[in-house]
């Protein structure tokens, strides 16, 4: 079902629940992922991707298309992991490379983690980006996102997101050759 | 360059080296789901997945304007009503004691006393009572024949 009939049927009296549980089926696994590159852990993104839902459940009457309810869905959930990561960096009182290094040891020891050598260096490579580099680099190179819609749900213009990644594709090549 | 360019090109790089405990998927819509009836039950503003929060408040502010108004104006009705039974209650006490006109008569009294030269309170000697009662011919008993 396109995400048009689901809007329709969720705006069908008695069908709320039931439409909203089918963007859960069509979205969550995408959006879960997304969240899940940022924060590294598992219980982290799940709290994250459910408070995502639940927002998205309580913004979904006043939600006027004018935009994708694709990328509508992702800069909810965009923010919302935006939001944890500041809070958690506050919270610790750690600086960008000791919070990354946190990240790193994190995932080494993540259970949910079955990357190898090659792919663990990736994602290392990765954290040690500032936030906004590494969800624009996580959502072109894994998600393979359109630059246009990456602009939507981030509200950056194209050009920068493309120097962004550049930027960004630099520094994981510097690293992999110094570390691979 | 072209190395570095080879690592990144890599599809083994792209693929997903996360992975979730079993089942995730599947039990995630049940547990929003649920999370959604919860706090739906502990939120009287959604009902049937629309708003009424703001609906809700709007209505309660004007019942709150509503309530502040018409509960001063009943204090202040309630003040002038008493205000009024008290001078009432005052006026009757004063015209009971004779100090205050109570009928048509009394108010027509008062306003002859207020437009006269008030003669009463000019002193007249015996001498001139005497040559009055003289003068028109009254004797004491033609007077005490006309109180009677």
């Amino acid at each position: 079902m396109d995400d048009k009939d689901l809007l329709i049927l969720y705006r069908e009296k008695g069908n709320e629940e039931y439409a909203f549980n089918l963007i859960v089926k069509k979205y969550g696994e995408r959006l879960y992922w997304h969240i899940r590159k940022l924060v590294i852990d598992h219980d982290d993104a799940d709290d994250l991707l459910q408070n995502s839902l639940i927002k998205i459940w309580n913004a979904l009457p006043d939600f006027r298309e004018e935009s994708k309810l694709y990328t509508w869905l992702y800069r909810i959930a965009t923010n919302e992991v935006l939001t944890f990561l500041k809070k958690k960096k506050l919270r610790s009182f750690l600086s960008l490379s000791d919070y990354s290094r946190q990240l790193e040891n994190q995932l080494e020891a993540d259970v949910y983690f079955n990357g190898d050598k090659t792919q663990l260096a990736l994602q290392k490579a990765i954290l040690k980006l500032p936030e906004k580099q590494r969800l624009v680099f996580n959502m072109r190179y894994f998600e393979e996102m359109k630059y246009e819609e990456m602009s939507d749900i981030l509200g950056t213009s194209v050009g920068a997101l493309k120097a962004s990644y550049h930027h960004a594709s630099q520094k994981i090549h510097d690293y992999l050759e110094e570390y691979i | 360059m072209s190395n570095k360019k080879d690592i990144l090109n890599n599809p083994d790089l792209k693929q997903n080296p996360f992975t979730t405990p079993s089942g995730y998927f599947q039990k995630l819509s049940s547990e929003v789901s649920e999370k959604i009836c919860k706090k739906d039950a502990t939120t009287p503003f959604m009902l049937n997945g629309m708003r009424y929060r703001s609906k809700v408040l709007i209505a309660a502010s004007i019942a709150a304007l509503f309530m502040i108004s018409y509960g001063s104006l009943s204090i202040l009705n309630e003040s002038t009503k008493e205000e009024t039974e008290r001078l009432i209650k005052e006026t009757n006490r004063l015209a009971d004691e004779g100090y205050l006109p109570r009928t048509f008569a009394d108010f027509s009294e008062v306003e002859l006393d207020d437009n006269s030269s008030n003669p009463s309170t000019e002193a007249i000697s015996s001498e001139q009572i005497v040559e009055y009662l003289k003068a028109n011919n009254i004797t004491i008993i033609s007077l005490s024949n006309s109180i009677d």
